[in-house]
């Protein structure tokens, strides 16, 4: 792909006092591909998440996003006086999803969905107390929408019930599809897969290439699940001990000496 | 009707499957015969355990440094074998009735439902609804009426019972959120009952069974409501633990108190500007403190009560300290609630040609107050199905996830917190201009606690559990004046039963509905 990426990653470190949880890690996502984050435990992914998405601030290096309005670079919106913080990344394009499901839990499955598309109804309070007809028709498009986007993730039966009381392969749909309502251009997807049975699995991996193919969004996941990895990554970048240490296709992975190395624990300089 | 229990959490893999029906099942079971021996043995052993427990307690006279054993003590409420004896009574005759279907799908819908949440199409056959309740209604209002005119209780009481029945009635109707294409289910009956609620008062006081005192009690109670809807909303959607709610109370009533005191206003300029000031002190203190949550910003809230209280003590000069300030009486069109002219305000009964009364100015505070309740309920009835209410309870459910889908955590509390605050201060005014006096007195920490009851006990986030518990904890004291030394025994009592039945509330949060068909585009 020739064009600009939709996200880069420049230089980015982390602390943690005196853990350095990510060092000087660098890596692209292309715009309407699928990358992949893999690594063993502990090795930094997720901190990388949180950095993308804006829960932590990056203790040096950069972040830009180049979403189809605009450019921006995620530590700047963190850091803006006043009004800074995470919810401005959202709104600049970035979507996540959570390793442990973070659902409106007392709140039903159309709720959750229509919370996530605040932005796009009419919040005018004074036309929503007199229900105006501007405001009428705003909150029937989301709640098509959110209907939609339950056929979508195959939820559609469950509308009307609490979203605490779903099975967990449902929950972690209904997050997806929550995400998926900000209209995102990059989503960032952490473990989607875990805690699924393979047949979960299997839907799941149709799931995230319907929203790349159909959607038209970026994905970007971490992931344990090396099979549902290399089925449909396009790229795939490999952390250990919070660095990069390869990144590539998913048959330059497959056989990469450093990767397995991390993986197995064996040494590499033993071998050569 | 389409009642779908729900759990928060627990049996998460079962309820995929389908979703349960409670009225299914309690009509499925089988059901054997009804057990009178059961029955029989049930209210024995209840109304002897009760005798051993309460006999020691009032049938035992304290007389100097001796026990005098009185097992005839009057009043008989008090007297440990007439309770023992009730309790088995009622024992057996609850022994006996949950064994018919009725009550067994009674206990099925009401006292097995301890979840939290549950979704209910509340457009669904509304007319039904609306007979049943209107047929319970009335049979409630009747019973206190006929218990009234008997001379039972205090016919004065019985008519303040009917005003609260009416009351809660009408707010049930009002919560019902509008929907543009769907009609409110109530149809007509709303607006009839509106006014039926704004003339039965009236009519009350016709017949004179509804004066100055019930009335004033009722103001009170419903300045409760008020409370009690304005921190429903910091507590029980937007879960922010809010223990400094009365300083925007007090804010609210020494707006109305000081404003007339230095620069003149009256009762109506102060209910517009009362409100804003309190929201504006609400933004105030919410802009730095809201970035903290749970306990610490429950510390934080109840230093600011605090301190607003300590600065209404101490700045003498200005509040009049501890010994409060007059607040002027409320006008209407100019016309004003006094015996006798004075300078160019014309007396209402004059310009009416009746004679004077002191009961008008309280029948008139208690219909606006009616009205104004009723909108304010209306308005947050509407703020939960808007962009801004489900963030409010989102963000109650999980912050971090809220900032996920870009919503601004600290302007959605914000919000939250200032309309909180914004309501405190109507309540605020009505209570000076009721009271015609306000003192730091009435704004101490107790008052906050006695508001947070009122919503944790309705049930958070549940409107008419919060007026139902703010009717309840306001006026119980009030029926229970002749039994005054028992009043906070009682008071105790109740919050204990309500914690063991009904550990979430009165009433369970409910969700809405969002139906495809609805939907026409």
């Amino acid at each position: 792909m020739s064009h600009q990426p939709l996200l880069e990653v420049k230089n980015l470190t982390r602390r943690f006092g005196g853990i350095i949880a990510n060092n000087n890690v660098s890596f692209e996502v292309q715009k309407d591909a699928i990358t992949s984050l893999i690594g063993p435990n502990g090795a930094g992914k997720t901190t990388v998440f949180n950095c993308i998405t804006g829960f932590y601030s990056a203790t040096s290096g950069e972040i830009f996003l180049h979403g189809p309005d605009a450019s921006v670079e995620v530590g700047k919106l963190l850091n803006r006086p006043f009004t800074g913080g995470s919810y401005l990344v959202s709104r600049a394009g970035i979507a996540r999803t959570f390793q442990n499901i973070r659902l409106f839990k007392e709140m039903t499955v159309l709720e959750n969905l229509l919370v996530a598309q605040h932005r796009m109804q009419n919040r005018n309070l004074l036309a929503g107390i007199l229900l105006t007809h501007a405001f009428s028709i705003k909150e029937e498009e989301s709640v098509n929408r959110a209907y939609e986007w339950l056929d979508m993730v195959d939820l559609a039966v469950d509308a009307n019930r609490l979203a605490g009381e779903l099975s967990y392969g449902r929950q972690r749909r209904l997050e997806i599809a929550r995400a998926m309502c900000t209209n995102p251009c990059l989503v960032c997807l952490d473990e989607p897969a875990a805690g699924l049975n393979p047949r979960e699995t299997v839907d799941l991996s149709r799931l995230i290439r319907k929203l790349r193919d159909e959607c038209g969004v970026t994905v970007l996941l971490i992931e344990h699940d090396m099979g549902l990895v290399m089925e449909i990554s396009e790229h795939i970048v490999v952390m250990d001990q919070g660095a990069v240490i390869d990144r590539g296709d998913p048959e330059h992975i497959r056989n990469s000496e450093v990767v397995i190395a991390a993986y197995l624990g064996t040494d590499v300089e033993d071998e050569t | 009707m389409s009642h779908i229990p729900t759990s928060t959490g627990q049996d998460v893999a079962l309820a995929s499957v389908v979703p349960k029906s409670p009225a299914v099942d309690g009509a499925s079971a089988t059901r054997s015969s009804i057990d009178f021996k059961h029955s029989l043995k049930d209210a024995m052993v209840a109304g002897v355990l009760t005798m051993l427990v309460f006999s020691p307690i009032t049938n035992f006279i304290l007389q100097q440094y001796s026990f005098k054993v009185d097992w005839f003590r009057t009043p008989l409420f008090l007297n440990g074998i007439s309770i023992g004896l009730l309790v088995a009574f009622v024992r057996f005759f609850v022994s006996v009735g949950i064994q018919t279907e009725t009550g067994e799908r009674f206990t099925q819908k009401y006292l097995t439902a301890q979840k939290g949440v549950e979704v209910e199409d509340e457009h669904a056959d509304g007319m039904q609804r609306l007979k049943k309740i209107l047929l319970w209604a009335a049979i409630a209002a009747g019973i206190f009426m006929a218990l009234g005119l008997s001379g039972v209780i205090y016919l004065g009481t019985a008519a303040a019972v009917v005003l609260v029945i009416l009351f809660i009635v009408i707010a049930m109707g009002v919560r019902i959120p509008k929907r543009r294409g769907m009609k409110h289910p109530w149809k007509g009956a709303l607006p009839v009952l509106f006014l039926v609620g704004l003339v039965v008062p009236l009519v009350f006081f016709y017949f004179g069974i509804f004066g100055k005192s019930w009335a004033n009690n009722l103001i009170l109670a419903m300045i409760y409501v008020l409370l009690g809807l304005g921190l429903n909303i910091v507590v029980g959607l937007a879960g922010l633990l809010d223990l400094g709610f009365v300083a925007f109370y007090a804010v609210g009533a020494y707006f109305l108190a000081l404003g007339a005191q230095y620069l003149d206003i009256g009762f109506w300029t102060a209910l517009i500007l009362a409100p804003v000031a309190a929201a504006l002190c609400g933004g105030l203190l919410g802009f730095p403190v809201l970035k903290m949550h749970g306990d610490y910003l429950a510390i934080v809230t109840l230093g600011f009560g605090e301190i607003i209280r300590l600065v209404l003590v101490n700045w003498i000069d200005f509040t009049g300290g501890p010994n409060g300030a007059p607040a002027p009486s409320p006008t209407i069109f100019n016309l004003e609630f006094i015996r006798r002219a004075k300078g160019d305000a014309v007396p209402i009964h004059e310009f009416l040609g009746i004679p004077y009364s002191s009961d008008y100015k309280f029948i008139f505070i208690y219909l606006l107050l009616f009205i104004i309740s009723m909108g304010v309920l209306r308005v947050f009835t509407q703020l939960r199905v808007m962009p801004i209410g489900r963030s409010w309870e989102a963000l109650r459910e999980d912050e971090i996830a809220c900032r996920s889908l870009g919503i601004n955590h600290v302007t959605v509390k914000l919000s939250a917190f200032m309309l909180g605050a914004f309501t405190g201060g109507i309540a605020g005014v009505f209570f000076a201009t009721a009271q015609g006096f306000v003192s730091p007195m009435s704004f101490n920490f107790f008052e906050s606690v006695l508001i947070l009851s009122i919503v944790v006990l309705g049930g958070m986030g549940n409107a008419i559990g919060v007026i139902i518990a703010a009717f309840t904890l306001t006026l119980l004291p009030e029926f229970l004046r002749d039994f005054a030394g028992y009043r906070v025994l009682l008071f105790g009592l109740l919050m204990i039963l309500m914690m063991i039945w009904r550990p979430n509330g009165l009433l369970r949060a409910k969700r809405p509905v969002f139906e495809r068909e609805e939907v026409s585009v």
